[in-house]
């Protein structure tokens, strides 16, 4: 027997904590037990701090081998305490948005059945998860039983020796199902008189079902929780029969768990075969898509997710930020041919550095050879996108006089592609759009200068003619070109010619946030929204030292596939330059009023004022997929203005 | 047949009501009065009103719109912000949240009937600042003096691009504009003749739309003598406008039109019925205050030939029911859904405007209509003071079933339901499925499918 079993009491009867009247625990039945689920679940998902090593996790001797999906947190009560004891909680309760949150109906409501749970477990809810959760906090998807499942260690299993505390902890277990089920009864609809709660033995175990659907167990120091009765009963068979079978046993799982890393603090695995093989993710499996921007992005991933045995997740949370990883085992020979566009010739294809302007905003670089892409789309779309990319492949060759869009025109573009989107700076420009939006660009290196160069430049003042026509037909304002001498290259720009109506206002039209500009410079083309970015990229103009270093940090790393950064406090910057937009927009979609809507505008800048900047890296070689995302906090120096 | 209406004494029809033991001022008339001078009462507005006399009310409504509609409000600054995304469709949602939300519900009732009268599309038009520009005009006169009215609209961009007279040359006079200033705007079919529209299209030579702004072009203006409903001279446009303003038939025309909004679609009100409304309008100078006060507060629009004798618009339908109940909803959507059964704001069907009436409802939009109102109540955006709808109703102390229902058939219905469709409803909130809050819920989009919820 892996477990000593101890004495289990067979209560089928709960009294209400004493000194709570009946009328207190008027909770409804489903939102009670479903919160204490969905709370355990969300637990499940994040994490906390203790270093530990890459052991397998206790809880995976109790689950079924047939379990798809395991997530486990190791201590979740430290994950609380961080955001309780962050520097940052100050500032957020400083917030007039978190006043408004905080005296909300539905918050004070919460408050309140959060109260009559505290006196029902005698103790303050932060130091009851502590002691719930001791051991550690499980969640899983058993592929056999479709069902989901929690599971609860109030002791850490190395603690064997620490009896002096179980007498306490399996009172916790029992004082926790006698509040929960108080609630549960107080709240069932007037005039029911079946009880929600029923019982069933089961190998000597008490089951206790709620409301039919959700099914709790306690074994020794364990909790278990779940919706399917089958899947209580497998737990409870592996508690009894220490050679049963479990997914501490898998090969895969033990695979996934010797790549764990010894500092992860929350780690999840996924069967990727199982799922596979079950055919419940067959769209995705399937390889082709109908969106051409997700299959740049997504698509080798696809590709890794058709021959990966499992895919793990690991997190680490501290109080500077996030990091959390996704891992696959790769092999460059499980990526075909059709999908060589985005790994590159022996999966080679690294990204180049992220652009760096004034006020980047986000920075995209990645690896992407566009023309085989494109030439590859039967392959890699399904019929209906490839008639929607033959019906475009068509017109852009009519567009570039008859030369093959695909062939002769991307394919004179190389695979190192940057996008970037900074801020702009409207404080002395007249017309002054109402909506301002950020300036964006994109940059590639041209593979044959002289000819490309030749024929974008003729697109480009092509495009501009056409827009100006049909502009002028809906009296649109028109665009004056200019070419200007770069070194080693040439800059084409395209900017409105305000109306006189216009030409002084604060509030123009949204044209007035672009001057389409073209630039060459030497191998580079880059095409922006508007002429300062395009210059500046063009000449390399320096950026500031902020970003810069955080670029640096990125490209000092090592070579990844894909690069993105985003700058959280000039995302905050950018809605603040339309926040009389935002208000309009959450007042006609929400039909709140004025104040409300501040309020909550309020709130998201002020949110998004706590995130310094996030960053995703996909990284390949040859034994390994990694996405990599990263979100710093801001720092408490750091100067904040409230959105208020 | 002879109609009912035709034996109706005038003086009395128009002369001021006063509550009578047969006929006292209760929540029936308050809610009446609130359905057809806005969407409907706000929950405050029906126990002061109760508490008041309705001449006062009918006058107070009226010179507080006089007002507003002069003064800048609230609901301009979300349309200029919206404007600036260009786009018509939030432009009408944005309308449609000032609608909702203006505490002078008669001034934006006025400028939704002087934008069906002046109709003007914007799908035409592309140009959401011209849209705005003609609504803010229209609401600007709404209640104010017609002829103004008359001659803004004759020069407004949005009007002469729907009208496809932008640019009309001596050589050529368009006579688009001309038609319907006579025809539809001013004067109704049979008071002009071919020749008149000739004739009114010359005085309009060199009127023109040049850049979004109206312009006089001296050099395309045909100065020539024009004969013109029996009057000859070198009319310009303006003459001209106050050539048809001053003919018989134009107080009688926007009489009729004025009372078939506000009082009942059906059938039109005879010249002998409508006659003293129409002296009253020519001797106040054609200022539309008075006569709306005059109609409001008449012994006819209280009378049982006033009371459930309109069929609800979609936006009295759907606005009159988030108003009544101080809903709040996703107002983009329902701006959509409006126009999806007929009545979307800056989207008139065509230059004549919407015909009203029973041409609400064919069975397309029966179905469209009750879809539109179980969309708005089960959206999650959609709450009454800021809360579910069962909690608000209780807060107006309707707790029991009886009394939810009740309270919602004495503010929502024009005419009363019979034993059997108050089961109905009763047997939906105590039995229905889900929770209270869907109960009530579904309860209120039932009883939005009884034939006498389409009646405002």
């Amino acid at each position: 027997m892996r477990y000593n079993m101890l004495a289990t009491t067979s209560a089928t009867t709960i009294e209400p904590p004493i000194g709570q009247p009946e009328s207190q625990f008027m909770i409804s039945t489903k939102s009670t037990v479903t919160a204490v689920y969905a709370a355990l679940l969300l637990l499940g998902a994040a994490a906390c701090s203790r270093a530990a090593t890459p052991d397998v996790p206790p809880s995976a001797k109790l689950l079924p081998e047939s379990t798809v999906a395991f997530a486990w947190v190791d201590s979740p009560s430290q994950l609380v305490d961080l955001v309780l004891h962050h520097p940052l909680r100050e500032r957020v309760e400083s917030w007039p948005a978190y006043q408004q949150v905080m005296e909300a109906d539905g918050l004070v409501k919460f408050k309140s059945g959060l109260s009559i749970f505290e006196a029902g477990m005698g103790m303050r809810w932060p130091k009851f998860l502590k002691q719930l959760t001791e051991g550690g906090l499980s969640v899983a998807l058993d592929g056999e039983s479709e069902g989901m499942v929690a599971l609860v260690c109030a002791r850490p299993e190395n603690r064997a020796g620490e009896n002096q505390n179980q007498a306490g902890e399996h009172e916790l277990l029992g004082r926790l199902r006698a509040t929960v089920f108080s609630l549960v009864r107080g709240g069932k609809p007037a005039g029911a008189e079946t009880d929600p709660i029923a019982t069933e033995d089961y190998s000597g175990q008490t089951v206790y079902s709620i409301n039919g659907d959700t099914h709790w167990v306690t074994l020794d120091n364990w909790m278990v929780l779940t919706n399917k009765i089958d899947l209580a009963r497998q737990v409870i068979d592996r508690f009894r029969e220490e050679q049963a079978a479990c997914l501490a046993d898998e090969p895969s799982f033990l695979n996934a768990v010797r790549q764990r890393p010894a500092d992860g603090q929350a780690w999840g695995y996924l069967n990727v075969q199982a799922v596979r093989e079950s055919g419940q993710a067959q769209p995705l499996m399937s390889g082709r898509t109908e969106n051409v921007v997700a299959e740049a992005l997504l698509g080798g991933i696809v590709s890794n997710l058709q021959h990966t045995p499992y895919a793990t997740f690991d997190l680490q949370v501290d109080s500077r930020g996030i990091e959390a990883r996704l891992q696959t085992p790769h092999q460059n020979d499980w990526v075909g041919e059709d999908r060589a566009y985005y790994f590159g010739d022996g999966g080679h294809g690294t990204a180049p550095r992220l652009l760096q302007p004034e006020r980047t905003l986000f920075a995209l670089s990645t690896y992407r050879d566009l023309s085989q892409m494109w030439l590859r789309g039967g392959d890699l779309m399904i019929d209906k996108a490839v008639d929607e990319l033959e019906q475009a492949d068509t017109q852009l060759t009519t567009f570039f006089s008859g030369r093959d869009f695909g062939d002769d025109i991307l394919s004179g573009l190389g695979p190192e592609i940057q996008f970037v989107a900074a801020q702009q700076d409207f404080a002395d420009v007249l017309p002054r759009p109402a909506i301002k939006l950020p300036a964006f660009a994109f940059r590639t290196r041209m593979l044959t200068p002289r000819e490309t160069q030749a024929e974008f430049r003729r697109v480009f003042q092509s495009l501009i003619g056409f827009i100006n026509v049909v502009g002028a037909m809906q009296g649109q304002p028109q665009f004056d070109l200019d070419q200007q001498p770069l070194a080693g290259g040439q800059l084409i720009a395209a900017t409105y010619v305000a109306a006189p109506a216009q030409r002084d206002s604060t509030s123009a039209a949204i044209n007035y946030n672009f001057s389409p500009t073209v630039a060459f410079t030497d191998e580079h083309f880059v095409l922006s929204s508007t002429t300062d970015l395009a210059r500046e990229l063009a000449t390399g103009a320096s950026s500031s030292d902020i970003v810069k270093s955080t670029l640096q940090q990125l490209d000092n790393e090592e070579p990844a596939n894909s690069m993105a950064h985003l700058n959280g406090s000039l995302l905050q910057a950018v809605l603040k330059d339309n926040h009389d937009q935002l208000i309009a927009q959450n007042m006609l979609e929400n039909g709140h009023s004025r104040e409300e809507a501040e309020g909550e505008i309020g709130l998201l800048m002020d949110l998004l004022g706590l995130i310094r900047d996030a960053d995703l890296r996909l990284d390949a070689d040859a034994s390994r997929l990694r996405l990599t995302f990263r979100a710093a906090v801001t720092e408490m120096n750091a100067p904040q203005e409230s959105a208020e | 047949m002879r109609h009912e209406l035709e034996d109706i004494d005038p003086a009395w029809a128009w002369a001021p009501f006063g509550p009578s033991d047969e006929q006292p001022w209760d929540l029936r008339l308050v809610t009446h009065l609130f359905r057809r001078a806005g969407l409907a009462a706000g929950l405050a507005q029906v126990d002061q009103a109760l508490e008041s006399d309705p001449q006062a009310i009918v006058a107070e409504m009226v010179e507080r719109s006089r007002l507003a509609a002069t003064t800048d409000q609230p609901g301009d600054e979300l349309s200029r912000t919206i404007l600036a995304s260009g786009d018509s469709r939030r432009l009408s949602a944005a309308w449609l949240y000032r609608f909702l939300n203006a505490p002078e519900q008669l001034l934006e009732k006025m400028t939704l009937f002087w934008h069906g009268h002046f109709a003007t599309g914007a799908e035409k038009v592309n140009d959401a600042r011209m849209m705005w520009d003609q609504n803010t005009l229209l609401r600007k006169h709404a209640v104010g003096y017609f002829p103004e009215l008359v001659h803004g609209i004759a020069r407004d961009p949005a009007m002469l691009v729907y009208l496809d007279s932008v640019s009309n040359r001596k050589s050529h006079p368009n006579e688009n504009f001309a038609r319907e200033l006579m025809e539809l705007f001013c004067l109704g079919e049979g008071h002009y003749s071919e020749r008149d529209v000739q004739e009114l299209a010359r005085c309009f030579t060199g009127w023109e739309i040049r850049s979004r702004r109206f312009r006089k072009n001296r050099y395309q203006q045909d100065r020539g003598t024009k004969s013109l409903l029996g009057q000859s001279g070198p009319f310009d446009g303006e003459d001209g406008i106050e050539i048809v303003l001053r003919q018989p038939a134009m107080p009688q025309f926007i009489c009729q039109k004025l009372v078939k909004f506000l009082v009942c679609d059906e059938p039109p009100l005879s010249p002998r019925l409508l006659a003293p409304l129409v002296s009253e309008f020519r001797e106040q100078g054609f200022q539309l205050a008075p006569l709306l006060q005059r109609i409001l507060g008449s012994n006819l629009f209280f009378s049982r030939h006033s009371l459930a004798r309109k069929i609800r618009s979609p936006i009295e339908l759907v606005g009159g029911l988030l108003r009544a109940l101080g809903g709040t909803t996703n107002v983009v959507e329902m701006a959509t859904g409006l126009a999806g059964i007929g009545q979307g704001l800056f989207f008139p069907p065509n230059v004549k405007g919407w015909d009203g009436g029973r041409d609400w409802i064919n069975s397309s939009t029966l179905l469209g209509r009750a879809n539109l109102v179980q969309r708005t109540l089960s959206s999650p955006k959609t709450r009454f003071q800021g809360a579910g709808l069962a909690e608000s109703l209780e807060q107006q102390g309707a707790s029991s079933p009886d009394e939810v229902v009740q309270w919602l058939l004495e503010r929502l219905l024009a005419t009363p339901i019979d034993q059997d469709q108050r089961a109905i409803l009763l047997s939906e909130l105590t039995g229905g499925t889900g929770d209270r809050e869907q109960r009530t819920r579904n309860t209120l989009h039932l009883l939005s499918t009884f034939p006498e919820f389409q009646l405002g």
